[in-house]
């Protein structure tokens, strides 16, 4: 699950309408057909003029005369700045194509998920669509065979360069049948990055005579302790979303182990979880124990707590790169990977977000591909960074740019970073990618673990019994 | 909302018997009346609810090919701690939901009808109130209220009672009895309007007869005002162990079955299912189960209500 599934999920799902109707199993067959039909909001894209400058060079061939109108749905409802992106690359998209109308659909990230296996499995289907990593989505569609490969044109125009193909790999590669994710034919590919970092107040961090970000876990630690001795809530934790107990686990058992075996872990190589999943399990335990967490983090929510954290509550927290804030004293915040063993590791959840595919019933396939193609551009990197947001695709002018467009503090450090971590450390996948019920196994028992009312033991059972019987079920289907 | 539209007498009290048919009246035509309600109750629940009982049988997405797997789900319901437990859950809700407000309902309308108060219909409506604001926006203000830095914990460290703030819906011990509580509140009201009604009805004579037998206030109420109430309990049991049982939107708003699992409930589980994890078979076993639930109790809440009689 990406980004949005994580940050979102709570307001999302708070602001869900139509949650009433589902009580009744009896109106199920009619529920799931509303579902898949009403809701969406249309944005219109025409609105931001082309960009003269930043525009990227017009593609060769005209549109082919049938395919005069594209259909493309974003999951990305509420992420305003996300969305103006998409805005003017496609207003750029439409001035390369002449003829050629861009029809943007903005879904929230709970609707375009809950949603998509029925839309797509419809007649009326959008020719491109943004879609959720894992099994338990991307998967399932690969599967139900509702979305087609993207190989040839990420073959041509050079895909894995412009990303690398360990990026490429986690957001859209499965086998044919979907049964292995990571490796196969690719289905989807990110426009935008989005990863998972320790922010840190660096005022606080003064305060408490810290001058750097920690190098490892074992120097976070000792912050932490620090800042609690001066009365500084350590972490700044909510865990009602589920999200960050996901992140601080597989971001602790990455450390304990190396990225690439909670890559195997994700995609499901092995049906048995390494045993340092317990060590990862008694550090968040022994974390909230000792009272490094905020107060009251079990029935506090991401968002919230990062909005406290933002007015300068705190010496940590744990949240997305989507997530950066505004502040009036921007320099004083930083955004790092999260510490591993030591300073010569880097690693981090760094997906990237919601991947683009091709639903196989698209009617207009090729200009899907290349509208695709446009938006995952090194020139379209330029207009992501312009908008603030984080380019999946790694231009290497990154640093200039950020300087060029004035973004300091979290702004900037969303996007260097991410190059930090595509060049230099290894991007890992978001761990309910898993199984399609890990993310509610991992978040509740999590919180159980870390609440006292199971042992680390139970926690790393309650995972593994879930995570054994998908991955064995995956593996003799 | 005036309480004469309340349906005080749905419970079964006695109707005068039906107006004779006209002789020569065709008696099928009655069949045409209801042919347009009949047709839409049927398309839009009778057999959407054979079906999700059929797909209950089944394991699958609900778009690929769905794999018969006999009564698996049903086992599953059983035997899974955490879908077991949703039932427990729901079973602890109907003390907040029902019996608590018609405990507190009983007492007060047995000590409201003795005395007059000035401007009771006001307390009526005001108390009646909740009951008419949707579940959504109670559980949205509840869950402000109730927050770690919310008005409850400010007001409790306000008096001096710092010790008992809690983060209320965040804590394994106090979550469930913490949305119990908003049930009572929103129930209450309802309860009350309706034994007040019911109370009302109890002619004065029955009140002075078993004072002259010599009954005190516990055995008048025992033998005057209880039965004289019994059709309005059966009601108000009736609505409110069906709002416990079937309970999703304040759940879903305030805990979302959180945290861990301390919450669930089998609505809950039903939407989780069918959409978050896409096992549409298993959601529909346990929305079955859950109708099940709810018409046995409501046929052992009249059984009981007729055998009192």
């Amino acid at each position: 699950m990406s980004n949005a599934s994580v940050g979102r999920r709570g307001l999302s799902s708070f602001l869900r309408p139509r949650s009433a109707a589902v009580v009744s199993i009896a109106a199920m067959g009619l529920v799931l057909a509303a579902c898949s039909s009403g809701g969406s909001s249309t944005e219109s894209s025409s609105a931001a003029p082309a960009s003269s400058s930043a525009a990227p060079a017009p593609t060769d061939a005209p549109a082919p005369a049938e395919c005069t109108e594209l259909k493309v749905q974003s999951g990305n409802g509420g992420a305003d700045a996300l969305l103006a992106g998409y805005d003017q690359l496609n207003t750029a998209f439409e001035a390369a194509n002449p003829g050629v109308t861009v029809d943007f659909q903005v879904k929230g990230f709970t609707e375009l998920v809950d949603t998509l296996t029925l839309q797509l499995s419809g007649d009326d289907v959008p020719d491109v669509t943004q879609v959720n990593q894992g099994y338990g989505s991307l998967g399932q569609l690969v599967t139900s065979g509702l979305v087609q490969p993207l190989d040839d044109v990420a073959t041509t125009n050079d895909w894995a360069g412009r990303q690398g193909e360990s990026l490429i790999a986690l957001n859209g590669r499965f086998s044919p049948d979907g049964r292995d994710m990571g490796a196969g034919e690719l289905y989807g590919v990110s426009a935008t990055g989005a990863w998972v970092g320790l922010y840190m107040n660096m005022d606080v961090a003064e305060s408490l005579g810290i001058t750097a970000p920690p190098a490892s876990r074992d120097e976070m630690e000792g912050m932490l302790a620090k800042a609690k001795d001066a009365g500084v809530p350590g972490l700044m934790f909510g865990a009602t979303d589920g999200g960050e107990q996901i992140w601080l686990w597989a971001n602790l058992l990455m450390g304990y182990t190396s990225p690439q075996t909670v890559t195997d872990v994700i995609n499901g190589v092995n049906e048995q979880l390494p045993p340092e999943s317990l060590q990862a399990a008694e550090t968040m335990r022994k974390w909230a124990e000792d009272g490094y967490l905020t107060d009251g983090w079990a029935a506090l929510d991401s968002t919230e707590v990062l909005g406290m954290f933002a007015e300068g509550e705190g010496l940590f927290a744990l949240n997305g790169s989507w997530n950066v804030f505004q502040s009036d004293t921007p320099e004083a915040f930083r955004l790092v990977p999260f510490p591993l063993a030591s300073a010569s590791e880097i690693g981090a959840i760094a997906s990237g977000d919601l991947p683009w595919s091709v639903p196989a019933a698209a009617k207009c396939p090729d200009l899907a591909k290349k509208y695709i193609d446009f938006i995952t551009s090194p020139e379209a990197s330029e207009i992501w960074i312009k908008a603030g947001q984080v380019p999946a695709t790694i231009s290497g002018n990154e640093a200039a740019l950020v300087e060029a467009n004035g973004l300091v503090g979290v702004s900037a450090d969303a996007i260097t970073e991410w190059v930090n971590i595509m060049t230099n450390g290894t991007p890992i996948g978001f761990p309910d990618w898993a199984t399609p019920t890990w993310y509610d196994t991992i978040a509740q028992s999590s919180t159980a673990l870390m609440a006292g009312e199971i042992s680390p033991q139970e926690f790393v059972d309650a995972l593994q019994a879930d995570y054994g019987a998908f991955t064995a079920e995956r593996k003799a289907s | 909302m005036s309480l004469s539209s309340l349906p005080v007498t749905a419970g079964g009290r006695p109707t005068p018997s039906p107006r004779r048919r006209v002789p020569g009246e065709a008696r099928s035509v009655a069949y045409l009346y209801i042919l347009p309600a009949a047709l839409i109750y049927a398309l839009f629940v009778f057999i959407p609810f054979i079906h999700s009982i059929y797909l209950s049988f089944f394991k699958g997405n609900g778009v690929t090919r769905m794999e018969f797997v006999g009564i698996d789900n049903y086992i599953d319901i059983v035997t899974n701690p955490v879908l077991r437990s949703a039932f427990v859950h729901a079973f602890e809700l109907i003390v907040f939901y029902s019996l608590i407000p018609i405990a507190i309902g009983l007492f007060l309308a047995s000590v409201l009808h003795r005395s007059r108060i000035r401007g009771v219909a006001f307390y009526r409506t005001a108390l009646f109130l909740p009951y008419v604001i949707a579940p959504t926006a109670i559980a949205v203000i509840w869950r402000w209220i109730l927050a770690p830095r919310g008005p409850l914990n400010s007001f409790l460290e306000a008096v001096g009672l710092g010790a008992l703030a809690q983060p209320w819906l965040g804590d394994f011990t106090w979550a469930l009895p913490s949305v119990g509580m908003v049930g009572t509140w929103v129930m209450f009201g309802l309860v009350l309007a309706l034994l007040l009604a019911g109370v009302q009805k109890i002619p004065l004579e029955l009140y002075e007869a078993a004072r002259l037998d010599g009954a005190g206030p516990w055995m008048e109420f025992r033998a005057v005002t209880l039965p004289g109430l019994r059709y309005e309990i059966v009601v108000a049991l009736v609505l409110t162990v069906t709002a416990a049982l079937r309970n999703f939107d304040i759940i879903y708003v305030m805990t979302s079955g959180g945290p861990g699992n301390a919450t669930v409930v089998p609505s809950y589980l039903v939407y989780q299912q069918a959409f978050k994890v896409a096992q549409i078979g298993a959601a529909a076993a346990m929305g079955t189960v859950l109708i099940a639930v709810i018409v046995a109790a409501n046929l052992l809440i009249a059984r009981a209500g007729r055998r009192d009689a």
